[in-house]
Protein backbone atom coordinates (compact mmCIF):
# COMPACT_ATOMS: atom_id res chain seq x y z
CA UNK A 1 0.00 0.00 0.00
CA UNK A 2 2.98 2.26 0.19
CA UNK A 3 3.43 4.23 -2.95
CA UNK A 4 5.46 7.17 -3.95
CA UNK A 5 3.13 10.09 -4.38
CA UNK A 6 2.87 13.81 -4.66
CA UNK A 7 2.16 15.87 -1.59
CA UNK A 8 -1.07 17.22 -3.07
CA UNK A 9 -3.87 15.35 -4.86
CA UNK A 10 -3.70 15.65 -8.66
CA UNK A 11 -6.59 16.65 -10.86
CA UNK A 12 -7.27 13.02 -11.83
CA UNK A 13 -7.15 11.76 -8.24
CA UNK A 14 -10.32 10.33 -6.74
CA UNK A 15 -9.25 8.93 -3.37
CA UNK A 16 -6.13 10.22 -1.70
CA UNK A 17 -4.73 9.36 1.71
CA UNK A 18 -1.64 10.84 3.30
CA UNK A 19 0.04 9.34 6.39
CA UNK A 20 -3.30 8.14 7.69
CA UNK A 21 -3.28 6.49 11.09
CA UNK A 22 -6.12 5.23 13.25
CA UNK A 23 -5.68 4.60 16.93
CA UNK A 24 -8.26 3.01 19.22
CA UNK A 25 -8.14 3.80 22.93
CA UNK A 26 -9.16 0.60 24.62
CA UNK A 27 -9.77 0.47 28.37
CA UNK A 28 -7.54 -2.10 30.06
CA UNK A 29 -10.55 -3.71 31.68
CA UNK A 30 -13.65 -3.64 29.50
CA UNK A 31 -16.29 -1.21 30.75
CA UNK A 32 -19.83 -2.33 30.07
CA UNK A 33 -22.01 0.03 32.06
CA UNK A 34 -22.24 3.63 33.20
CA UNK A 35 -22.13 2.42 36.81
CA UNK A 36 -18.80 0.67 36.20
CA UNK A 37 -17.45 3.76 34.45
CA UNK A 38 -18.27 6.04 37.40
CA UNK A 39 -16.85 3.53 39.89
CA UNK A 40 -13.60 3.28 37.88
CA UNK A 41 -13.24 7.06 37.79
CA UNK A 42 -13.74 7.33 41.56
CA UNK A 43 -11.25 4.52 42.16
CA UNK A 44 -8.83 6.16 39.73
CA UNK A 45 -8.48 2.86 37.90
CA UNK A 46 -9.53 4.11 34.48
CA UNK A 47 -6.54 3.24 32.28
CA UNK A 48 -6.43 2.92 28.53
CA UNK A 49 -3.98 1.40 26.11
CA UNK A 50 -3.50 2.41 22.50
CA UNK A 51 -4.13 0.11 19.59
CA UNK A 52 -2.95 1.30 16.20
CA UNK A 53 -5.26 -0.25 13.61
CA UNK A 54 -3.66 1.70 10.75
CA UNK A 55 -0.31 3.40 10.51
CA UNK A 56 1.23 5.56 7.78
CA UNK A 57 -1.20 4.69 5.03
CA UNK A 58 -0.59 6.49 1.75
CA UNK A 59 -2.93 5.95 -1.12
CA UNK A 60 -3.60 7.58 -4.46
CA UNK A 61 -6.47 6.12 -6.46
CA UNK A 62 -6.94 7.74 -9.84
CA UNK A 63 -10.31 8.30 -11.37
CA UNK A 64 -11.59 5.30 -13.29
CA UNK A 65 -9.17 3.00 -11.51
CA UNK A 66 -10.38 -0.25 -9.97
CA UNK A 67 -8.67 -0.73 -6.68
CA UNK A 68 -8.80 -3.80 -4.45
CA UNK A 69 -7.57 -4.27 -0.93
CA UNK A 70 -6.60 -7.69 0.37
CA UNK A 71 -5.28 -8.70 3.73
CA UNK A 72 -5.57 -11.12 6.60
CA UNK A 73 -8.26 -10.96 9.26
CA UNK A 74 -7.64 -7.94 11.45
CA UNK A 75 -5.26 -6.37 8.97
CA UNK A 76 -7.30 -3.18 8.92
CA UNK A 77 -9.16 -3.47 5.61
CA UNK A 78 -12.49 -2.50 7.08
CA UNK A 79 -10.94 0.25 9.16
CA UNK A 80 -9.36 1.68 6.03
CA UNK A 81 -12.69 1.61 4.21
CA UNK A 82 -14.37 3.29 7.17
CA UNK A 83 -11.80 6.06 7.03
CA UNK A 84 -12.44 6.52 3.31
CA UNK A 85 -16.20 6.60 3.77
CA UNK A 86 -16.05 9.30 6.50
CA UNK A 87 -17.32 6.92 9.16
CA UNK A 88 -14.06 7.11 11.10
CA UNK A 89 -12.14 10.33 11.46
CA UNK A 90 -8.43 9.41 11.23
CA UNK A 91 -6.33 10.02 14.34
CA UNK A 92 -3.55 11.37 12.14
CA UNK A 93 -3.10 12.21 8.50
CA UNK A 94 -5.29 13.46 5.71
CA UNK A 95 -8.11 11.93 3.70
CA UNK A 96 -9.23 13.60 0.51
CA UNK A 97 -12.13 12.35 -1.60
CA UNK A 98 -13.49 13.70 -4.84
CA UNK A 99 -16.91 12.43 -5.81
CA UNK A 100 -19.45 10.38 -3.94
CA UNK A 101 -18.94 7.31 -1.80
CA UNK A 102 -21.55 4.54 -1.92
CA UNK A 103 -20.82 1.86 0.62
CA UNK A 104 -22.76 -1.37 0.09
CA UNK A 105 -25.07 -1.65 3.05
CA UNK A 106 -26.55 -4.73 4.56
CA UNK A 107 -29.63 -5.43 2.46
CA UNK A 108 -32.59 -3.58 3.87
CA UNK A 109 -30.61 -1.86 6.61
CA UNK A 110 -32.53 1.36 6.35
CA UNK A 111 -35.84 -0.10 5.22
CA UNK A 112 -38.92 0.28 7.29
CA UNK A 113 -41.72 -2.30 6.96
CA UNK A 114 -44.49 0.22 7.66
CA UNK A 115 -43.60 2.42 4.71
CA UNK A 116 -44.57 1.84 1.08
CA UNK A 117 -41.97 0.88 -1.50
CA UNK A 118 -41.78 4.38 -2.91
CA UNK A 119 -41.43 5.91 0.56
CA UNK A 120 -38.62 3.45 1.31
CA UNK A 121 -36.82 4.46 -1.87
CA UNK A 122 -36.88 8.09 -0.76
CA UNK A 123 -35.74 7.20 2.76
CA UNK A 124 -32.84 5.00 1.65
CA UNK A 125 -31.69 7.32 -1.09
CA UNK A 126 -31.56 10.14 1.43
CA UNK A 127 -29.56 7.93 3.81
CA UNK A 128 -27.06 7.63 0.96
CA UNK A 129 -26.92 11.41 0.84
CA UNK A 130 -29.08 12.22 -2.16
CA UNK A 131 -31.42 15.18 -2.13
CA UNK A 132 -35.11 14.90 -2.95
CA UNK A 133 -34.61 16.69 -6.26
CA UNK A 134 -31.94 14.17 -7.31
CA UNK A 135 -34.21 11.24 -6.41
CA UNK A 136 -37.14 12.78 -8.26
CA UNK A 137 -34.96 13.07 -11.36
CA UNK A 138 -33.80 9.44 -11.24
CA UNK A 139 -37.12 7.87 -10.29
CA UNK A 140 -39.48 8.75 -13.08
CA UNK B 1 -23.59 -16.40 14.12
CA UNK B 2 -26.49 -16.22 11.75
CA UNK B 3 -26.39 -16.03 8.00
CA UNK B 4 -27.22 -12.32 8.02
CA UNK B 5 -24.30 -11.61 10.38
CA UNK B 6 -21.99 -13.42 8.00
CA UNK B 7 -23.29 -11.55 5.02
CA UNK B 8 -22.77 -8.21 6.77
CA UNK B 9 -19.13 -9.01 7.36
CA UNK B 10 -18.83 -10.23 3.83
CA UNK B 11 -20.36 -7.04 2.50
CA UNK B 12 -18.09 -4.93 4.65
CA UNK B 13 -15.09 -6.56 3.08
CA UNK B 14 -16.61 -6.34 -0.35
CA UNK B 15 -17.36 -2.67 0.24
CA UNK B 16 -16.99 -0.95 -3.08
CA UNK B 17 -16.34 2.65 -3.79
CA UNK B 18 -18.37 3.95 -6.63
CA UNK B 19 -17.01 7.13 -7.97
CA UNK B 20 -19.33 9.21 -10.01
CA UNK B 21 -16.89 11.41 -11.77
CA UNK B 22 -18.98 11.97 -14.86
CA UNK B 23 -21.91 13.49 -13.07
CA UNK B 24 -24.49 15.56 -14.85
CA UNK B 25 -23.64 19.21 -15.37
CA UNK B 26 -26.06 20.60 -12.82
CA UNK B 27 -24.47 18.48 -10.11
CA UNK B 28 -21.27 19.81 -8.62
CA UNK B 29 -18.63 17.30 -7.57
CA UNK B 30 -18.42 16.88 -3.82
CA UNK B 31 -15.02 17.08 -2.22
CA UNK B 32 -14.22 15.83 1.26
CA UNK B 33 -10.98 16.66 3.01
CA UNK B 34 -10.44 15.45 6.56
CA UNK B 35 -7.82 18.14 7.17
CA UNK B 36 -10.24 20.95 6.35
CA UNK B 37 -12.66 19.95 9.05
CA UNK B 38 -13.96 22.71 11.28
CA UNK B 39 -15.01 22.25 14.88
CA UNK B 40 -17.33 19.18 15.12
CA UNK B 41 -20.28 21.29 16.33
CA UNK B 42 -20.06 23.52 13.25
CA UNK B 43 -19.21 20.66 10.88
CA UNK B 44 -22.41 18.92 12.00
CA UNK B 45 -24.53 21.99 11.21
CA UNK B 46 -23.10 22.17 7.68
CA UNK B 47 -23.65 18.44 7.16
CA UNK B 48 -27.24 18.75 8.33
CA UNK B 49 -27.92 21.42 5.78
CA UNK B 50 -26.61 19.08 3.09
CA UNK B 51 -28.73 16.20 4.43
CA UNK B 52 -31.87 18.26 5.15
CA UNK B 53 -33.97 15.94 2.98
CA UNK B 54 -32.90 13.00 5.13
CA UNK B 55 -34.23 14.74 8.26
CA UNK B 56 -37.51 15.29 6.48
CA UNK B 57 -37.70 11.64 5.37
CA UNK B 58 -36.84 10.33 8.84
CA UNK B 59 -39.36 12.61 10.55
CA UNK B 60 -41.97 11.47 8.08
CA UNK B 61 -41.09 7.84 8.75
CA UNK B 62 -41.45 8.34 12.52
CA UNK B 63 -44.88 9.94 12.16
CA UNK B 64 -46.20 7.46 9.58
CA UNK B 65 -44.88 4.44 11.49
CA UNK B 66 -46.52 5.56 14.71
CA UNK B 67 -49.95 5.99 13.18
CA UNK B 68 -49.92 2.89 11.05
CA UNK B 69 -49.01 0.66 13.96
CA UNK B 70 -51.98 1.23 16.22
CA UNK B 71 -55.52 0.44 15.18
CA UNK B 72 -56.89 3.70 16.49
CA UNK B 73 -54.19 5.64 14.67
CA UNK B 74 -54.13 9.36 15.30
CA UNK B 75 -56.98 9.08 17.79
CA UNK B 76 -54.69 7.15 20.11
CA UNK B 77 -52.34 10.10 20.56
CA UNK B 78 -55.27 12.13 21.78
CA UNK B 79 -56.93 9.40 23.85
CA UNK B 80 -53.78 8.46 25.75
CA UNK B 81 -53.30 11.70 27.74
CA UNK B 82 -57.08 12.01 28.07
CA UNK B 83 -57.26 8.61 29.76
CA UNK B 84 -54.49 9.43 32.22
CA UNK B 85 -56.06 12.82 32.86
CA UNK B 86 -59.44 11.29 33.71
CA UNK B 87 -57.90 8.78 36.12
CA UNK B 88 -55.75 11.43 37.82
CA UNK B 89 -58.62 13.92 37.99
CA UNK B 90 -60.86 11.41 39.72
CA UNK B 91 -58.13 10.49 42.20
CA UNK B 92 -56.67 13.90 42.93
CA UNK B 93 -59.46 16.44 42.48
CA UNK B 94 -60.74 15.72 46.00
CA UNK B 95 -57.29 16.14 47.53
CA UNK B 96 -56.44 19.26 45.59
CA UNK B 97 -59.96 20.66 45.55
CA UNK B 98 -58.74 24.24 45.96
CA UNK B 99 -57.50 24.22 42.38
CA UNK B 100 -60.11 25.53 40.01
CA UNK B 101 -61.00 23.29 37.02
CA UNK B 102 -58.37 20.76 37.97
CA UNK B 103 -58.57 18.65 34.76
CA UNK B 104 -57.32 21.55 32.64
CA UNK B 105 -54.68 22.44 35.24
CA UNK B 106 -53.44 18.86 35.08
CA UNK B 107 -53.69 18.30 31.35
CA UNK B 108 -51.68 21.40 30.30
CA UNK B 109 -48.69 20.14 32.27
CA UNK B 110 -49.28 16.48 31.43
CA UNK B 111 -49.18 17.08 27.67
CA UNK B 112 -45.81 18.86 28.04
CA UNK B 113 -44.37 16.26 30.36
CA UNK B 114 -45.39 13.22 28.28
CA UNK B 115 -44.06 14.86 25.13
CA UNK B 116 -40.73 15.52 26.82
CA UNK B 117 -40.49 12.06 28.34
CA UNK B 118 -41.53 10.09 25.27
CA UNK B 119 -39.54 12.14 22.79
CA UNK B 120 -36.30 11.80 24.74
CA UNK B 121 -36.76 8.05 25.19
CA UNK B 122 -37.47 7.57 21.49
CA UNK B 123 -34.53 9.83 20.57
CA UNK B 124 -32.24 7.74 22.76
CA UNK B 125 -33.40 4.40 21.33
CA UNK B 126 -33.28 5.73 17.80
CA UNK B 127 -29.69 6.95 18.17
CA UNK B 128 -28.61 3.63 19.68
CA UNK B 129 -30.25 1.83 16.74
CA UNK B 130 -28.76 4.35 14.32
CA UNK B 131 -25.25 4.01 15.73
CA UNK B 132 -25.16 0.54 14.13
CA UNK B 133 -25.91 2.17 10.81
CA UNK B 134 -23.35 4.88 11.51
CA UNK B 135 -20.63 2.24 11.67
CA UNK B 136 -21.26 1.43 8.03
CA UNK B 137 -22.12 4.70 6.41
CA UNK B 138 -21.67 8.39 7.03
CA UNK B 139 -24.75 10.32 8.10
CA UNK B 140 -25.04 13.44 10.22
CA UNK B 141 -25.15 11.86 13.67
CA UNK B 142 -27.73 14.26 14.98
CA UNK B 143 -30.31 13.09 12.36
CA UNK B 144 -31.94 10.52 14.60
CA UNK B 145 -32.44 12.79 17.60
CA UNK B 146 -33.67 15.65 15.42
CA UNK B 147 -36.17 13.59 13.46
CA UNK B 148 -37.70 11.85 16.49
CA UNK B 149 -38.12 15.10 18.42
CA UNK B 150 -39.63 16.87 15.41
CA UNK B 151 -42.09 13.99 15.05
CA UNK B 152 -42.96 14.31 18.75
CA UNK B 153 -43.73 17.98 18.26
CA UNK B 154 -46.32 17.01 15.66
CA UNK B 155 -47.83 14.68 18.25
CA UNK B 156 -47.79 17.50 20.77
CA UNK B 157 -49.80 19.68 18.43
CA UNK B 158 -52.34 16.86 18.08
CA UNK B 159 -52.40 16.49 21.86
CA UNK B 160 -53.59 20.09 22.11
CA UNK B 161 -56.91 19.17 20.47
CA UNK B 162 -58.22 17.14 23.45
CA UNK B 163 -56.83 19.84 25.75
CA UNK B 164 -58.97 22.49 24.06
CA UNK B 165 -61.94 20.12 24.29
CA UNK B 166 -61.46 19.70 28.03
CA UNK B 167 -61.14 23.48 28.40
CA UNK B 168 -64.50 23.90 26.65
CA UNK B 169 -66.12 21.22 28.81
CA UNK B 170 -64.75 22.49 32.13
CA UNK B 171 -65.55 26.08 31.19
CA UNK B 172 -62.02 27.48 31.07
CA UNK B 173 -62.09 30.37 28.58
CA UNK B 174 -59.69 30.08 25.66
CA UNK B 175 -58.08 33.51 25.46
CA UNK B 176 -55.92 35.13 22.80
CA UNK B 177 -52.78 34.09 24.72
CA UNK B 178 -53.35 30.57 23.35
CA UNK B 179 -52.02 31.94 20.06
CA UNK B 180 -48.58 32.16 21.69
CA UNK B 181 -48.45 28.40 22.33
CA UNK B 182 -46.16 27.86 19.28
CA UNK B 183 -43.48 29.91 21.07
CA UNK B 184 -43.86 27.62 24.06
CA UNK B 185 -43.54 24.65 21.72
CA UNK B 186 -40.30 26.07 20.38
CA UNK B 187 -38.95 26.21 23.94
CA UNK B 188 -40.14 22.69 24.76
CA UNK B 189 -38.67 21.44 21.47
CA UNK B 190 -35.23 22.91 22.09
CA UNK B 191 -35.14 21.68 25.67
CA UNK B 192 -36.12 18.17 24.56
CA UNK B 193 -33.49 18.30 21.82
CA UNK B 194 -30.75 19.40 24.23
CA UNK B 195 -31.65 16.79 26.79
CA UNK B 196 -32.12 14.16 24.08
CA UNK B 197 -28.60 14.84 22.78
CA UNK B 198 -27.03 14.43 26.21
CA UNK B 199 -28.97 11.27 26.89
CA UNK B 200 -28.29 9.72 23.48
CA UNK B 201 -24.55 10.31 23.73
CA UNK B 202 -24.42 8.50 27.06
CA UNK B 203 -26.72 5.71 25.84
CA UNK B 204 -24.49 4.92 22.85
CA UNK B 205 -21.55 4.30 25.17
CA UNK B 206 -23.38 2.77 28.12
CA UNK B 207 -26.30 0.40 27.56
CA UNK B 208 -27.49 0.67 31.17
CA UNK B 209 -28.53 4.30 30.64
CA UNK B 210 -31.74 2.97 29.08
CA UNK B 211 -32.54 1.31 32.42
CA UNK B 212 -31.50 4.23 34.64
CA UNK B 213 -33.49 6.81 32.70
CA UNK B 214 -37.06 5.68 33.58
CA UNK B 215 -36.15 5.84 37.28
CA UNK B 216 -34.83 9.37 36.83
CA UNK B 217 -37.97 10.34 34.93
CA UNK B 218 -40.24 8.99 37.64
CA UNK B 219 -38.45 11.11 40.25
CA UNK B 220 -38.50 14.13 37.95
CA UNK B 221 -42.26 13.75 37.47
CA UNK B 222 -42.93 14.00 41.21
CA UNK B 223 -40.66 17.03 41.55
CA UNK B 224 -42.51 18.89 38.78
CA UNK B 225 -45.92 20.47 39.41
CA UNK B 226 -47.91 18.26 37.06
CA UNK B 227 -50.66 16.84 39.24
CA UNK B 228 -49.40 18.32 42.51
CA UNK B 229 -50.26 22.05 42.59
CA UNK B 230 -47.39 24.54 42.42
CA UNK B 231 -48.29 25.90 45.87
CA UNK B 232 -47.47 22.58 47.52
CA UNK B 233 -44.11 22.02 45.77
CA UNK B 234 -43.14 25.64 46.48
CA UNK B 235 -42.80 24.75 50.15
CA UNK B 236 -40.31 21.95 49.45
CA UNK B 237 -36.71 23.02 50.21
CA UNK B 238 -37.66 26.72 50.20
CA UNK B 239 -38.79 26.50 46.57
CA UNK B 240 -35.39 25.43 45.24
CA UNK B 241 -36.90 22.22 43.89
CA UNK B 242 -38.92 24.34 41.49
CA UNK B 243 -36.28 26.98 40.80
CA UNK B 244 -33.72 24.39 39.74
CA UNK B 245 -36.24 22.38 37.72
CA UNK B 246 -35.98 23.35 34.04
CA UNK B 247 -39.24 21.57 33.17
CA UNK B 248 -41.13 23.68 35.71
CA UNK B 249 -40.11 26.90 33.95
CA UNK B 250 -41.31 25.57 30.59
CA UNK B 251 -44.57 24.16 31.97
CA UNK B 252 -45.20 27.49 33.70
CA UNK B 253 -45.27 29.21 30.30
CA UNK B 254 -47.90 26.76 29.01
CA UNK B 255 -50.02 27.08 32.18
CA UNK B 256 -49.98 30.88 31.95
CA UNK B 257 -50.92 30.87 28.28
CA UNK B 258 -53.62 28.20 28.44
CA UNK B 259 -54.93 27.66 31.96
CA UNK B 260 -54.70 31.20 33.37
CA UNK B 261 -55.01 32.93 30.01
CA UNK B 262 -52.45 35.53 31.00
CA UNK B 263 -49.24 36.71 29.40
CA UNK B 264 -46.18 35.29 31.22
CA UNK B 265 -43.95 37.98 32.70
CA UNK B 266 -40.81 39.02 30.87
CA UNK B 267 -38.80 37.34 33.63
CA UNK B 268 -40.62 34.01 33.10
CA UNK B 269 -40.07 34.15 29.34
CA UNK B 270 -36.40 34.97 29.91
CA UNK B 271 -35.78 32.10 32.31
CA UNK B 272 -37.61 29.58 30.11
CA UNK B 273 -35.69 30.75 27.02
CA UNK B 274 -32.36 30.62 28.84
CA UNK B 275 -33.04 27.11 30.13
CA UNK B 276 -34.27 25.76 26.77
CA UNK B 277 -31.69 27.27 24.44
CA UNK B 278 -28.95 26.71 27.00
CA UNK B 279 -29.84 23.01 27.11
CA UNK B 280 -29.87 22.85 23.31
CA UNK B 281 -26.43 24.46 22.96
CA UNK B 282 -24.92 22.34 25.70
CA UNK B 283 -26.45 19.12 24.35
CA UNK B 284 -25.44 19.91 20.77
CA UNK B 285 -21.85 20.66 21.77
CA UNK B 286 -21.50 17.55 23.94
CA UNK B 287 -23.06 15.28 21.32
CA UNK B 288 -21.00 16.59 18.39
CA UNK B 289 -17.70 16.41 20.25
CA UNK B 290 -18.38 12.83 21.34
CA UNK B 291 -20.01 11.69 18.08
CA UNK B 292 -16.68 11.31 16.28
CA UNK B 293 -15.96 8.51 18.76
CA UNK B 294 -19.18 6.58 18.05
CA UNK B 295 -17.51 4.54 15.31
CA UNK B 296 -14.36 4.11 17.39
CA UNK B 297 -16.38 2.69 20.21
CA UNK B 298 -17.61 -0.36 18.28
Amino acid sequence: MHRLQDSEPQSDTAVWLQDVAVCYHIPNDPIKTFKEYIIRIIQGKLKYHDFWALKDINLDVKRGEIFGIIGLNGAGKSTLLKVISKVLIPTKGRVWIKGEISPLLQLGAGFHPELTGLENIYLNASILGHTRVEIDEKLD
Amino acid sequence: MTITDLSVNYLRVQFTIVMKQETSINQSIKIYGSAQRKHPAIEELLALFQYRDLIFQLTRRDIVARYKRSVLGIAWTMLNPLGIMIVMSVVFSNIFNRVESYPTYLLTALVCYTTFQQSTVVAMNSTVWGSKLLEQIYLPRTSFVLSTIFASMVNFALGLIPLFLIMLITGVPIRWTALLVPIGMLLLCSFSLGFGFLLSTLAVFFPDIAEIYPVLMRAWMYLTPIFVPVEILEKVLDGWVLRLNPLHHIIKIFRDLLYYGTLPSLMDWGIAALVSFGALLLGWYFFCVKADNFAYHA
